[in-house]
């Protein structure tokens, strides 16, 4: 075996090493405590080769993301306007950053606006409701 | 074709990270670098399935970014043109061990093709075929820069071991 690895030092540090000859070494100095000067070389490479990022994220992914946000703010943009026509007050902004909890009162908001295209629902209880919605809002934005 | 960027580019993005921060020599910019590539390379998805050799395209998108942020923020870096930028692993940011410190310290002082060529073969294990896609150059050139690089650090290598400092 070491005689084998001297060999192909020998090799390596001329050019002519293919690249599973390189491999074998890299992958026998991981393992291997030596500490002569060809040792520390490829352990000072390995070290090297550790370093990653953490969160690079899949760009796919994020698009997704940034759909539910807009969906988010046009649904809260829409609820502010609907609050400050029945409130008479300047409409507040809220915007949410959580992607989940965007869907979710996204869905919820679009639920029941359809219900109250659909008619016959008293108009007291429809400004319930979105109080209690409002509150949620302002407590996921807390969060 | 969402599967061939989750199979063939998702894997890679490491691989451009590291690469990217050795030019950059900076984590989240290096990072951010990334993240635009990849936005770019998904954006093209569609030709994926047609390339031939997607991860020599991938760090090539890579290093064609890095340069032109480079380009861009040269006088933030008192460069007069990206030929001018080493390549490194600035031990500062890196969590390298005390003792493997001085092989950073040489790559650091390597000309920018010796030093890439060394990064894509040693640190990443690019084929020639690989390498000479990202740089643009010929696999002969990969294989005469890649000698030239490993007798240049080993010199160096000998150099520390004797006189304890590097060039």
């Amino acid at each position: 075996m070491e005689s084998q690895i001297k060999n192909l030092l020998e090799k390596y540090w001329a050019g002519e090493t293919s690249l599973e000859e390189e491999k074998a070494l890299h992958s026998y100095f991981e393992k291997n405590l030596a500490t002569t000067q060809d040792a520390r070389y490829f352990k000072a490479i390995l070290e090297i080769k550790r370093q990653e990022h953490p969160s690079i994220k899949n760009p796919k992914k994020e698009n997704t993301k940034v759909w539910y946000k807009a969906a988010a703010v046009i649904t809260i943009g829409v609820l502010a306007a609907f609050w400050s026509i029945q409130d008479n007050q300047k409409s507040n902004f809220y915007e949410i950053d959580d992607p989940k909890k965007a869907l979710e009162l996204t869905q919820t908001v679009f639920g029941i606006m359809s219900n109250k295209i659909d008619q016959g629902r008293d108009a007291t209880a429809q400004f319930t409701k979105m109080e209690e919605i409002k509150d949620k809002i302002i407590e996921a934005n807390e969060n | 074709m969402a599967n061939h960027f989750d199979t063939h580019i998702m894997p890679l993005a490491q691989q451009m990270y590291r690469y990217a921060y050795a030019i950059l020599k900076h984590r989240e910019q290096a990072k951010d670098v990334v993240q635009d590539c990849l936005l770019k390379i998904w954006d093209k998805k569609e030709i994926l399935s047609q390339i031939d050799n997607p991860r020599g395209w991938a760090m090539r998108i890579t290093r064609n970014h890095c340069l032109d942020w480079v380009k861009t923020n040269r006088y933030r870096l008192n460069l007069v043109d990206s030929d001018n930028l080493s390549i490194s692993y600035n031990p500062e940011y890196l969590q390298f061990e005390e003792r493997n410190i001085w092989l950073a310290k040489i790559l650091e002082k390597l000309p920018r093709k010796q030093a890439e060529v060394f990064h894509l073969r040693e640190i990443e294990g690019f084929s020639y075929q690989e390498i000479a896609d990202t740089l643009d150059i010929s696999i002969h050139e990969v294989k005469v820069v890649l000698h030239r690089t490993r007798q240049n650090v080993r010199e160096n290598m000998i150099k520390i071991d004797s006189y304890g400092i590097a060039n």
